[in-house]
């Protein structure tokens, strides 16, 4: 009896001391850290990413909802995680895009507080309209936005969201002022979305895989996608450059962030990862359903592209006079 | 029709989708009677599951746990004070003082009758009306919205007890609480005083777990002699209880299947109003809030119509009615199907399969609810030197679970120590909460409106449902005038008439 009890101990020692000093990575689970809730675009791809990716990196991926403050407390919870690899984030084109570009002052972190994983997929923007509408391309939208200023509405997930900026830069290219249509921000993109179904807004631009399935049913219609080339899933909606608007391309992005200074090898590991779940079939399939593309970029380039990104974010910003 | 309707029921009728559906509503039964694991994180957890099942299966499992969820948060409002779920607050009111009276047997039951009939009309509604019902709720744009709010405010009067201002008091102090965070016009901070936690507003379950659960907690440690948690379940509920409550059922059905279709109110709202329009409708209305088995009976059958209901515009539109539908709208898009007009044209007899299988998922609740208030009874069973610390831990679980942040934590103890202040100076909870809940899509919609507008007032009156929103809660206004008046009258005249014989 004695015996036995000594060797439960003896075990149970051993289970708490006994994993080698410098195991490989990850030998233990890993939390994906989502900053919004979830149902949400951003929860679906993430679930469908961290889903794929458990299996190619050896340990269960768990997402983990943090919302609030449009991606803040979460981005900012990873920020001050340890930079060991088990918490990593989604990163979206709102948290670490148009609050660090414009609202430095209230924002707690920068790109630099990040250690980029890597480009996962990406979904460009389209702007949505009631099919009812008299206009049926960006350039009669246009005229008719320029014979009706300050009449008509758009929606958006609210002041600093990818929605009102997008809408903004487009207003900035096509030669006209801030207010030359009214913003009525909203509480979520489904909200805003719904808004112009029930008529209450005239427009709103927001990133494809948010809208796809309101333009697959035809209860909403898109009247361009900003890209350069026609995109796959919809190669109907006439591009950017179609459209005759060719700078305006915007799109919003997934990126794999994890906290500033992670050691290399454990980088090395995520990137192999990232490469093999973006043409993984299983992952192919879920995300190309919910609208997004897989856009593989690696660290050095998928921070350049966010900063790109970001610069056209603050310019816009300046234009309608909410960035300093 | 009828092809599809038989190749339907062939898709449903299958092994596996029993396994599900059943599966997934004790899953969600589980997880909706632990406070602060909400039906919506039970379904997000489930999705990734779905992936690799069959569309109608894994429709079946969300279903299964979105239902059973939203049923299961009774359970621990009535036997402990703590709502599983948001929606279950309103069925705290009258649950748990008759779980005090050692009725929490028949407050369990009547939350299961009244959720599965409201349940079964519900989904007729889905089945026959979807259409009219969606093309209703579209109508609803930020001016509606804002006239909708205003009368459900006057449910205040409703549930503020002996005293209209202190129900006031509380109701400002909870208006208060809600413009905390980012505004969302001009998104700038209010009262958040440098804190990152607080820029997205307190959530709604810590409040509601340190409004309610604590303040009893704190009572148990002062009470001078032991609140022994009132050990008996009490009988089973008499079939006349159900038939005389069978008309607020059906009342809590209809506003359940209407506010429930129109997207971005949620369950909450619709089981107050669901509860005022009982109490205003009941020949005793001073028995709510004090055990009134007609009180969970419209709460219940509010929050689980709405459960069908939001399914409503998620079919016809491709909208979803609150974030759990958003989450099973993204298991439909992983499966290529794409609700809206689409899908009755494309997936008919995929549709006929889910009409059958949510036919189905209310009786699999009933049967499921029955069992599970067999075990969860037992809880009256457990002594209160044992119960209440355990509580204690479940509710701190709870507020830190939400959100997954400490700082939730310290909202509920925070609130915890409001509650009980508000408990002992007489000041009703019931009025915080409403005005909690109701507060940023008041000021929300009324700002989003005037955006609209460009500062014209006249928008609130500019569509019919505006005007008959506006009527409602301005008859509703002066009944509660008029009672007030009458309340003074006759404390006066009992007063003058003491008088006169002393």
């Amino acid at each position: 009896m004695k015996k036995c009890f000594l060797t439960m101990i003896l075990t149970l020692m051993l289970a708490v001391t006994g994993s080698p000093a410098r195991a490989a990575f990850p030998e233990q689970p890993i939390n994906l850290i989502v900053p919004f809730s979830a149902g949400g675009s951003t929860d679906l791809d993430a679930r469908a990413f961290a889903t794929i990716a458990g299996k190619y990196i050896g340990q269960p991926m768990m997402v983990a909802n943090r919302p609030g403050g449009s991606g803040i407390i979460g981005s900012q919870y990873v920020v001050s995680s340890k930079p060991d690899g088990y918490t990593i984030l989604i990163g979206r084109p709102g948290a670490q895009g148009v609050a660090t570009a414009c609202f430095p002052e209230t924002t707690p972190f920068t790109l630099d507080s990040y250690t980029f994983l890597g480009m996962v997929d990406a979904s460009p923007c389209v702007l949505m309209v009631h099919p009812d509408a008299p206009y049926k391309t960006l350039q009669e939208f246009i005229a008719y936005i320029k014979a009706n200023q300050g009449k008509l509405k758009y929606s958006s997930s609210g002041v600093s969201s990818i929605h009102n900026f997008a809408t903004q830069y487009m207003l900035n290219l096509s030669g006209m002022k801030h207010d030359a249509l009214i913003h009525v921000p909203y509480k979520g993109g489904g909200e805003a979305l719904t808004a112009i179904m029930g008529k209450q807004v005239d427009m709103m631009i927001c990133a494809y895989n948010e809208a796809s399935s309101y333009i697959k049913s035809g209860t909403l219609k898109a009247l361009v996608v900003m890209t350069k080339d026609p995109f796959p899933f919809a190669p109907e909606i006439p591009t950017a450059v179609q459209a005759g608007m060719p700078e305006l391309q915007l799109g919003t992005w997934f990126a794999l962030l994890g906290p500033k200074d992670m050691p290399q090898e454990v980088r090395d590991i995520y990137w192999n990862t990232i490469q093999k779940v973006v043409v993984d079939p299983d992952y192919l399939r879920m995300i190309g359903e919910i609208g997004c593309v897989p856009t593989l970029m690696d660290a050095e380039t998928a921070k350049e592209y966010v900063i790109a990104q970001n610069a056209i974010f603050r310019e816009v910003g300046q234009a309608i006079g909410i960035v300093k | 029709m009828w092809d599809h309707l038989s190749e339907g029921a062939l898709l449903f009728f299958s092994f596996v989708n029993f396994i599900a559906l059943t599966g997934g509503t004790f899953f969600g039964l589980l997880m909706g009677a632990i406070p602060g694991l909400t039906a919506t994180l039970a379904v997000a957890l489930a999705l990734p599951f779905t992936f690799y099942l069959q569309p109608v299966t894994a429709v079946m499992l969300l279903v299964g746990i979105y239902k059973g969820g939203v049923y299961a948060g009774s359970i621990p409002a009535i036997l402990i004070r703590t709502p599983g779920t948001p929606s279950a607050a309103c069925t705290v009111l009258d649950g748990y003082p008759l779980a005090q009276q050692g009725k929490a047997g028949q407050a369990l039951f009547m939350a299961l009758y009244a959720s599965c009939i409201a349940d079964c009309i519900a989904n007729l509604a889905l089945i026959f009306f979807t259409s009219y019902i969606a093309a209703l709720a579209l109508k609803f744009g930020p001016p509606e919205f804002f006239t909708l709010i205003c009368f459900s405010l006057t449910i205040i009067a409703g549930v503020s007890g002996n005293s209209l201002s202190k129900g006031l008091i509380s109701a400002g102090l909870g208006l208060l609480f809600t413009t905390v965070g980012m505004d969302l016009v001009y998104g700038s901070n209010r009262f958040v005083f440098g804190q990152v936690e607080l820029m997205a507003g307190i959530s709604f379950i810590p409040v509601l777990i340190g409004l309610f659960a604590l303040p009893e907690l704190f009572n148990a440690l002062t009470a001078k002699t032991s609140t022994a948690a009132t050990t008996t379940i009490g009988s089973t509920l008499p079939f006349a209880e159900v038939k005389r409550c069978f008309r607020t059922i059906l009342r809590g059905t209809f506003i359940g299947v209407i506010l429930g279709a129109i997207p971005g109110i949620g369950g909450t709202p619709a089981t107050f109003m669901s509860y005022s329009e009982a109490q205003r409708a009941s020949k005793h209305p001073e028995t709510f809030g004090k055990g009134e088995l007609e009180g969970v009976a419209a709460a219940e059958s509010a929050n689980n119509a709405v459960c069908s209901a939001a399914l409503i515009p998620l079919l016809s539109l491709g909208i979803p009615g609150d974030v759990v539908t958003g989450v099973i709208l993204g298991a439909f898009m992983f499966h290529g199907l794409t609700p809206g007009p689409l899908l009755f044209q494309q997936n008919l007899s995929f549709v006929y399969a889910m009409y059958i299988g949510i036919v189905v998922s209310s009786l699999v609740l009933f049967l499921a609810g029955k069992l599970s208030i067999k075990c969860f009874s037992q809880v009256t069973k457990i002594p209160a030197k044992l119960l209440f610390p355990a509580v204690l831990v479940i509710c701190i679980y709870g507020s830190f679970a939400v959100n997954s942040q400490l700082f939730d934590v310290w909202i509920t103890v925070g609130m915890g120590i409001v509650g009980y202040m508000m408990n002992r100076f007489d000041v009703p909870a019931p009025p915080f909460l409403i005005a909690f809940v109701l507060g940023s899509l008041f000021e929300d919609n009324f700002r989003r409106s005037l955006v609209i507008s460009s500062g014209d007032y006249s928008i609130f009156l500019s569509t019919p449902i505006c005007w008959f929103f506006m009527a409602l809660t301005l008859l509703s206004l002066a009944l509660i005038v008029r009672r007030n008046i009458r309340a003074v009258k006759k404390s006066h005249a009992t007063c003058s008439s003491l008088e006169y014989r002393g």
